[in-house]
Parts: structure tokens; C-alpha cells; sequence
């Protein structure tokens, strides 16, 4: 039990107060902190004068029409997903269920890939950083369109796909373009380098920046971005190609790599898989455009 | 909203004749536009309707409603925010009508420097509150107008139910301070 308040402990209980009669313990309480410090006591009172005026404010009831209309909105909504039900097609019926199963084939795939390469290949560092970060962004990805296919509630992971999926194309491209470019020794000279090197060894410090590389333009797409690239067929297209053509990028960068079966076939699957992913994604936003255009 | 979940109309009839106009009064108080809150009323249903299998029946409906409203809002706001800057409701002054604002009200008895000082009041106060940052306006509105506690709150924003009393609080001095700079000081007094 408290038997004195802080002004912060002050501030939250006489926004209580305002919304509800606090009981006689608190009440208390708050009337000896008010009563003894100066700061809070005009604050309280202009507060509370604050609170009572904002009464002014008008009680807004929807006009009988727009009630009506958003009403009858939903319920047409309602009607169509009905008759949307009975006729559905198999791929329909089973579009979710495929999405999942399609992410954990991904994941799957990725982490042989992963386990294979990072601690068990003598291949340079910046191929290694290359590949974790490029299946970081598609486990994203897939991660993403199994999110938007279940849930359907607005929050587009999906646009954290396109940006990973983005970041990584640059990746590639520098890679690629200038092959000496080791931005892993960027990494591994920094502070947060030697730190996760001191404690993972090379091979965990580079699965560390791959993971950040690929998660975090995402994440911040996904919080701050909103749902800018949801419904644009377009972009959704360009990055289905974007995703098909990383998961072949291996073959055609690690070439003079020895490639065992289980990278190979991690390969196959993970192309079959990213381009389902695409197409699911895909048929899930011209079913949205053709919901929006419904209701509009 | 279990038996909405499952697709039967008659109620989600019933749940939005109960949060309707909450829904509504909700848009105008935080976006002080009548005609953007009416547009918005319908994509706010529309939404929950498309999010309504997501719905935790172990969470408190009204924090998830207004979560997906407060998103609805912020969503909009963003998209607006390269058009011209929007102007408070009652800055179309005479355009809403007491009686359009609220329809039970009827004819007033009011005199016209009531009515006067009554809406010079509702605007000040409007142009205040767009003052606000996102989570402090709908933090207030939820906590003044919608009688929520501040656990609902706090849930419907993402915060815990202190930071919501802490931005609640900041909102309200935030408010009064924006009245005194537009000379309308006396209205809090």
C-alpha cells in the first residue's frame, strides 16, 4: 500500500479520477499529494475544468442515410461471401491451407540450406552473408503471405516482403557487380561484429547481419509503411519475379561451389514454393480489388 | 459476435446497431469532418467485418473495434496528408446543424448568443483536439466520450494501460494549452 504518490503516480490517478469515483484509499491519497505540492495543484484543477468542457464538444449521431448505407454495405458483403462459398473451387477452399503449408516448406528448406552452408562450408564469408540474408527476406516473405491469407485483417506484412525482398536485390546486385565487395568485413570491424564474433564464431556473426539485413527494412515497412503496395497487382507481379529470380540467383552465383543434393534440392523446392507463395499472394489481392470495387 | 463470426446477419445487425453511432461519433470528435467520418463509417465496418475471424473472444470487443478504427483513421490521415490540410468541424460553421449533429436534440429553445457561444466553444475545442497526436486524441476521446478504462485503452493503441493514463493526461494539458493560445482560455476556467 502506497502512502505517498509521486507527481507521475499523481497525474495517472487524477486522470482515473476524471473517468471513474476512485475509492477511499486513493482518493485520499491524491487529496494530500494535491494539497502539499504546488506544481500539481493548479494543474489538477485546470485539468479537471479541461476535462468538464470538453462536454461541449457535439454528440455526433450518423444521419439515418449513412447508417444505412454502411449497414446494407456489410450485409451485401455478407451475401456474397454466402454464395462465394458454395462456389468456390478447390483452390480456393484449400488456398490457406496451401499458404501454410508452403511457408513451412520454405522454412524448411531454408534452414537445410542454412545449416548446410553457414557451419559446414569453407565458401568466402560474403557468400554466406549473401545467402542467409536472401532467405531471411523470403522467410519473411513466405511468413507474410501465410499471415495475409489466413487473417485477412488489414495488416499487410506483405509490403515488408516487397521491401526485404528489395533490400536484397540491391545486395545481390552489388555482389555481383563487384565481386571484391565484402560488406561483411564492414560488419565484422564493427563493434557489434567483434561482439557477436567474440560469442557466435564467424559463421553466427554473419547468420546475425544476414537476419538483421533481411528483417529490418521489413519491419519498418510493415509498422510505418501501412498498406501503401497491398492492392497493386502490378508491384505484387513484379515481386513474385523478384522472389523467383533470388531463389535461382544461388545457382548462378555459387557455381563454382560443390553443390551437394540436399542444396539442390532445397533450390527446387524453394523456387516451387516462392513462386506459389507469389500466385497465392497474388489471387489474394485481385480477390481484395474486386471486394473493393464491390463496395465502393 | 460469436454468432457474427459464423456469418449470421441478424447479428451482426444487433452488434452494430449497439456500436454504430459509437463508431461514428468516434470519426467526427478525432477527425472533426462529418463528411470524412460518414465515408469512413462504412470502411470501418467493412474492415471488422474482413478482420472478424481474427477477433479474440478473450479480448474486450470494444478495444479491438476501436483498435481497427484508430488504424482506419491513421491510415486515412496519412493518405490525406498530401491533399489540402483538412479543417476542423465546426470550421464549416453553420454547414452541420445542431439538429444534424444530433437528430434527438430537435428544435432548440436556446437563444442565438447560446447557440453562438455554444458552437464558438465546439470549434475551439475541435481545432484543439486536431491538435493532438494520433494516440492522444483517440486516447482522449476513448477515455472522455466512450467511458472505456484505460486497460481498453491502452489495448486498443498498443500501449499498457499507464501509458495511456500518461498520453490521456499530456493530451489534456495539450488541449488546454491550445485553447489559451487561441484565446479561449476562459472556456476551461
Amino acid at each position: 500500500m502506497m502512502t505517498t504518490l509521486t507527481c507521475t503516480q499523481c497525474e495517472e490517478l487524477l486522470m482515473e479520477s476524471l473517468r471513474v469515483s476512485l475509492d477511499e484509499p486513493a482518493q485520499t491519497l491524491l487529496a494530500q499529494h494535491l494539497e502539499r505540492c504546488a506544481a500539481c495543484a493548479p494543474s489538477a484543477a485546470e485539468l479537471r475544468a479541461t476535462w468538464n468542457v470538453l462536454a461541449a464538444l457535439p454528440e455526433p449521431a450518423p444521419r439515418p442515410a449513412v447508417h444505412e448505407r454502411t449497414r446494407t454495405a456489410v450485409l451485401r458483403m455478407m451475401a456474397t461471401e454466402r454464395t462465394g462459398i458454395a462456389e468456390r473451387k478447390w483452390y480456393e477452399v484449400s488456398r490457406a491451407p496451401l499458404a501454410v503449408a508452403s511457408a513451412l516448406l520454405v522454412a524448411a528448406a531454408t534452414l537445410s540450406l542454412l545449416s548446410g552452408l553457414i557451419w559446414g562450408s569453407t565458401l568466402p564469408q560474403g557468400h554466406l552473408f549473401f545467402c542467409a540474408a536472401m532467405y531471411t527476406g523470403l522467410l519473411v516473405g513466405a511468413f507474410s503471405w501465410m499471415y495475409s491469407a489466413t487473417t485477412m485483417n488489414g495488416v499487410h506484412l506483405d509490403v515488408a516482403a516487397r521491401i526485404g525482398v528489395l533490400s536484397l536485390a540491391i545486395t545481390v546486385a552489388a555482389i555481383t557487380a563487384c565481386p571484391q565487395f565484402q560488406i561483411l568485413a564492414l560488419w565484422d570491424s564493427s563493434v557489434l561484429g567483434r561482439f557477436f564474433s567474440a560469442r557466435l564464431g564467424a559463421g553466427g556473426s554473419s547468420l546475425v547481419f544476414g537476419f538483421g539485413y533481411g528483417l529490418f527494412p521489413g519491419f519498418l515497412a510493415a509498422l510505418f509503411g501501412g498498406n501503401l503496395l497491398a492492392e497493386r497487382p502490378i508491384a505484387n507481379s513484379l515481386v513474385t519475379g523478384g522472389v523467383v529470380f533470388l531463389l535461382a540467383s544461388p545457382v548462378i552465383y555459387l557455381q563454382s561451389a560443390p553443390f551437394t543434393s540436399g542444396v539442390v534440392a532445397s533450390w527446387i523446392i524453394g523456387t516451387a514454393v516462392g513462386a506459389l507463395c507469389g500466385v497465392l499472394g497474388a489471387v489474394r489481392v485481385r480477390q481484395r480489388v474486386a471486394d473493393a470495387a464491390a463496395n465502393s | 459476435m460469436a454468432a457474427y463470426q459464423t456469418g449470421n446477419q441478424d447479428a451482426f445487425c444487433e452488434l452494430f446497431d449497439r456500436y454504430g453511432g459509437r463508431v461514428h461519433a468516434f470519426l467526427v470528435r478525432r477527425l472533426g469532418d462529418v463528411a470524412i467520418a460518414d465515408e469512413l463509417h462504412q470502411e470501418a465496418f467493412l474492415r471488422l467485418h474482413r478482420a472478424r475471424s481474427s477477433y479474440d473472444p478473450e479480448r474486450p470487443f470494444r478495444a479491438w473495434l476501436f483498435a481497427i478504427v484508430h488504424n482506419l483513421v491513421n491510415d486515412a490521415l496519412r493518405s490525406r496528408r498530401r491533399a489540402p490540410a483538412m479543417e476542423p468541424l465546426s470550421a464549416v460553421r453553420g454547414s452541420t446543424s445542431d439538429a444534424e449533429m444530433n437528430p434527438d436534440r430537435g428544435v432548440t429553445t436556446e437563444t442565438p448568443e447560446a447557440i453562438v457561444a455554444t458552437r464558438e466553444s465546439a470549434y475551439a475545442l475541435s481545432r484543439a483536439l486536431s491538435a493532438l497526436s494520433a494516440d492522444e486524441a483517440t486516447v482522449l476521446i476513448l477515455a472522455r466520450f466512450e467511458g472505456m478504462s484505460y486497460d481498453e485503452i491502452g489495448a486498443t493503441i498498443g500501449r499498457s494501460a499507464t501509458a495511456a493514463k500518461q498520453l490521456a493526461y499530456r493530451a489534456l494539458k495539450r488541449v488546454r494549452s491550445e485553447l489559451a493560445a487561441a484565446g479561449h482560455g476562459e472556456i476551461s476556467q
